[in-house]
């Protein structure tokens, strides 16, 4: 966290006098420390940051109170914590009050049984701190494969600068039952037990106020007068169910402002495109889908992929010509898995299913003489076109309206397969500029005639 | 609470009068204001706040009149006892009564001599309460989790209470200070190295059947299975990262659990486990008619078709839950399961790092009602 502004953030902490605490046998002011370190651990997928500061802190004999405020910030007060790192069995954190008559203000009693100078944690929860990843994709002349550049994005709206801290970023659906702004937001930080509603006051959180990096830049110009600047590292750990992102060194990212840092670079990534016909999904256009494999043999791998947009181009020629092809949000790609980008509609692949002759087949009668049932039986020719000058791998998709149903004539040598009761996948593969066409026979049964196989 | 009156300002008494039981006329006066000698606030019931004080009172021989009133807090009247501790066996208390529109209440004691009883008087009293809330860490390992419990005494009451003696249970009560308007969280317990299981769970009830369609990655839920003693809360998990710091897993709200008792506290998503269901064939059979050839029972053949994939470099055991409800009967189930109920079965499956296992389950349902008895095609309790 940097230094404190004039008009914006008071987020101090001192050790005081309280006058408004009832006498105790010993109080003493406790000299304020700065702070040793600070990290920030952001979630993506909860607008949560817990932040660990680090101080070192004296401590006389008896009772010492240590005051925090956060106003004009988004902290959790509920997530508050204090922890002594060394010298815990001479140190208890009796409490944490908040008065009073305040707001945005949480008072501890530490009792220590001798003086001492210890290293401390406050931790607490921020929101207003985000990050996002998102993926720059560069497909070859060829478009067989791509170097993949993924990236992450760190803004900070939460009020506060942290300055010179340590960044983590957290890959993963964490649970969460409240909203951290929520809790920030709150008169009273657990609410009130009663049920009057007491009217919560909209902070003014979002206050544009531009905090200069001043106090960091001539640290960075120190830097580059030092050593020529290298990209940031970043090293990534899996723990429980998430992957954790840490950024090399320290980082300084001031209310307001957002900081892009690149997360990874992988060459010759083998993609492969599929071009899908599927009309319940995708109407009756042909979208294409780039699909590629997390895998160490891809270069790709060593973790998951969080999910993030991506935007793809193609190399046009060798002298950096490019072409916009599309972007897709992608998921979260677990290691092994493939992904699949949906890059939008294409004409360059045709696909054109048509029923070429219909026949309805052994209606059969109830005992009053009305139709109960029968077969309906349709011809399919599907038209393939593949006008893009690269071999194309086609899937025809077709989603059908019951379970009582039989394939037959069927002249795709090619893959087939019923993917579940109601649903069958062509797969065919097309060299450039080629059309090819298959057909089938799909007798559908109505009525009675399902029960009676 | 029934009947709980509000008013302002604050101030709080206790007036003695003393009546003469031998004389016609009445004789009143003021005996002693007595301050109180100590008190305890009993937050078992978290919601409801129990206040006992105790008080030293000056009683003359006869029947005394207690007048208690309060004002700016809110009193359960109904709540409100006064228990002699002194001279039980002497002391009588003969009535309560209740003024009109008073926050009030006037006791008649029979002391049957001049003496000093101490006594307790306890009642309900609002907008004071206690929540709980517990912060958990885990090992790197995710074996056994350190648990701090903390009380968060909550005060609106309209009263200060200076060093209190505050009773979360009948164990170890300690003393707090707490005034009108304050919020405190207090450090109640701390238990060290509880085991911990990790269990993932995928309900074919709650989960989508086929993630690769779902447009966010879908994730199995995640969550520690620990046998402690606890009380409704909140609980915010951590693991200890092996780097001296620690990494939030998430939250989730503890249910009361008794000792000896099992409780789940959720952490989050598992989206390293792939779980995808699809039904592979439906049919009808055994159509049984009425004499319109409508059909009014049939049984159905299913087969369902369950990929489990784990991405994770470690094995885990998935909990994998399938409900099939009404009268059913299996042909050919891959796997070994546990009936939870009569429809729920429940599969343990091992699976080893990067490891996918597929279960089949072929299955009848039996006797499917068309008509009017159709709500009878599930089980109801």
């Amino acid at each position: 966290m940097g230094k404190k502004s004039a008009c914006l953030i008071l987020f101090a902490m001192v050790i005081s006098l309280l006058p408004v605490l009832p006498a105790v046998a010993k109080i003493d002011l406790v000299t304020l420390t700065d702070r040793e370190s600070v990290q920030t651990t952001i979630y993506n997928k909860a607008d949560l940051t817990l932040v660990r500061d680090k101080r070192v802190l004296k401590f006389v004999k008896g009772m010492n109170y240590l005051q925090f405020s956060w106003a004009n910030t988004k902290i959790d007060p509920t997530s508050l914590g204090l922890e002594i790192k060394n010298e815990s069995d001479r140190i208890d954190v009796v409490d944490i009050t908040y008065p009073p008559g305040t707001r945005d203000m949480g008072i501890w009693r530490i009792k220590a049984d001798q003086a001492c100078r210890v290293p401390l944690e406050i931790t607490y929860f921020t929101s207003g701190i985000s990050w996002k990843s998102y993926y720059i994709a560069l497909l070859s002349e060829d478009q067989e494969t791509c170097s993949l550049k993924g990236y992450v994005k760190v803004t900070n709206l939460s009020g506060e600068d942290y300055t010179n801290a340590q960044t983590r970023l957290v890959v993963g659906k964490i649970n969460i039952l409240d909203k951290i702004s929520h809790l920030a937001s709150l008169q009273y930080p657990y609410g009130r037990p009663e049920h009057i509603v007491a009217k919560s006051e909209m902070r003014n959180i979002y206050k544009k106020e531009m905090r200069k990096l001043d106090a960091v830049q001539p640290m960075m110009a120190m830097q580059s007068a030092m050593a020529a600047p290298k990209s940031k590292e970043i090293q990534k750990q899996g723990l429980s169910e998430y992957f954790l992102y840490t950024i090399e060194g320290t980082e300084t990212i001031p209310n307001g402002w957002t900081k892009r840092l690149l997360s990874f670079k992988a060459d010759r990534v083998k993609v492969n495109s599929i071009y899908k016909y599927e009309a319940d999904r995708f109407g009756d256009n042909v979208v294409r889908f780039l699909t590629f494999t997390n895998t160490l043999k891809n270069n790709l791998g060593q973790t998951p992929l969080p999910g993030g947009e991506i935007k793809v181009f193609h190399s046009i020629d060798k002298n950096g010509k490019l072409a916009f092809v599309g972007s897709d949000e992608t998921k979260y790609i677990p290691v092994e898995k493939k992904a699949e980008l949906n890059l939008g509609n294409t004409s360059n692949v045709k696909i054109i299913p048509k029923v070429m002759a219909y026949v309805k087949k052994n209606i059969i009668f109830d005992k009053k003489g009305n139709v109960s049932g029968f077969d309906e039986v349709k011809t399919y020719e599907i038209e393939l076109s593949n006008f893009t000058g690269m071999s194309a791998a086609i899937e025809y998709i077709k989603n059908l309206d019951t379970s009582y149903f039989n394939i037959s004539n069927m002249n795709h040598t090619g893959e087939f397969e019923k993917t579940d009761q109601d649903t069958i996948k062509f797969t065919i593969h097309l060299s450039p500029n080629s059309h090819q066409s298959i057909g089938f026979t799909l007798t559908t049964l109505r009525g009675e005639r399902r029960w009676q196989q | 609470m029934a009947a709980i009156k509000y008013y302002k300002p604050i101030s709080w008494c206790i007036i003695i009068l003393f009546s003469s039981i031998i004389t016609l006329h009445a004789r009143t006066s003021l005996v002693s204001l007595p301050s109180r000698q100590d008190v305890a606030i009993r937050l078992e019931n978290l919601k409801t706040t129990l206040v006992q004080e105790k008080r030293i009172l000056t009683l003359k021989k006869g029947i005394n009149k207690i007048n208690f009133s309060w004002q700016s807090v809110m009193i359960d009247p109904e709540s409100i006892t006064l228990q002699p501790l002194s001279n039980p066996e002497a002391i009588s208390i003969l009535s309560l009564s209740y003024p009109p529109s008073e926050a009030a209440l006037v006791w008649d004691i029979y002391s049957p001599e001049d003496l000093e009883e101490e006594v307790i008087i306890s009642y309900l009293l609002a907008n004071i309460d206690g929540i709980v809330t517990y912060k958990a860490v885990a090992d790197p390992a995710e074996q056994a989790i350190d648990l701090k419990s903390f009380l968060v005494l909550r005060n609106f009451s309209g009263e200060n209470f200076e060093k209190v003696t505050t009773f979360l249970n009948d164990k170890n009560p300690f003393i707090t200070t707490t005034r009108h308007l304050e919020t405190k969280r207090i450090l109640v317990s701390q238990k060290q190295n509880i085991p911990i299981q990790k269990t993932y769970t995928w309900d074919a009830l709650k989960m989508p059947h086929d993630p690769e369609k779902s447009k966010t990655a879908v994730g199995v839920p995640t969550s520690y299975e620990l046998t402690t003693a606890l009380l409704k809360g909140k609980v915010r998990l951590f693991q200890d990262d092996g780097q001296g710091s620690t990494l939030f897993l998430g939250e989730d709200m503890a249910r009361f659990t008794p000792k000896g008792d099992t409780s789940n506290l959720r952490i989050g998503d598992s989206r390293d486990i792939v779980v995808t269901q699809h039904r592979i064939d439906t049919k009808r059979t055994n159509l049984r008619r009425n004499t319109k050839e409508n059909i009014q029972v049939y049984d159905e053949i299913i087969k369902d078709q369950i990929v489990m994939e784990n991405l994770k470099d470690s094995p885990v055991t998935l909990s994998l839950i399938e409900t099939i409800p009404g009268q059913w009967e299996p042909f050919d189930i891959s796997m070994d399961y546990t009936l939870k109920d009569h429809k729920t079965l429940v599969f343990k499956v091992k699976l080893l790092a990067k490891e996918k296992k597929t279960l089949n389950m072929h299955y009848k349902i039996l006797n499917i009602f068309t008509q009017k008895f159709s709500r009878y095609n599930r089980v109801n309790h």
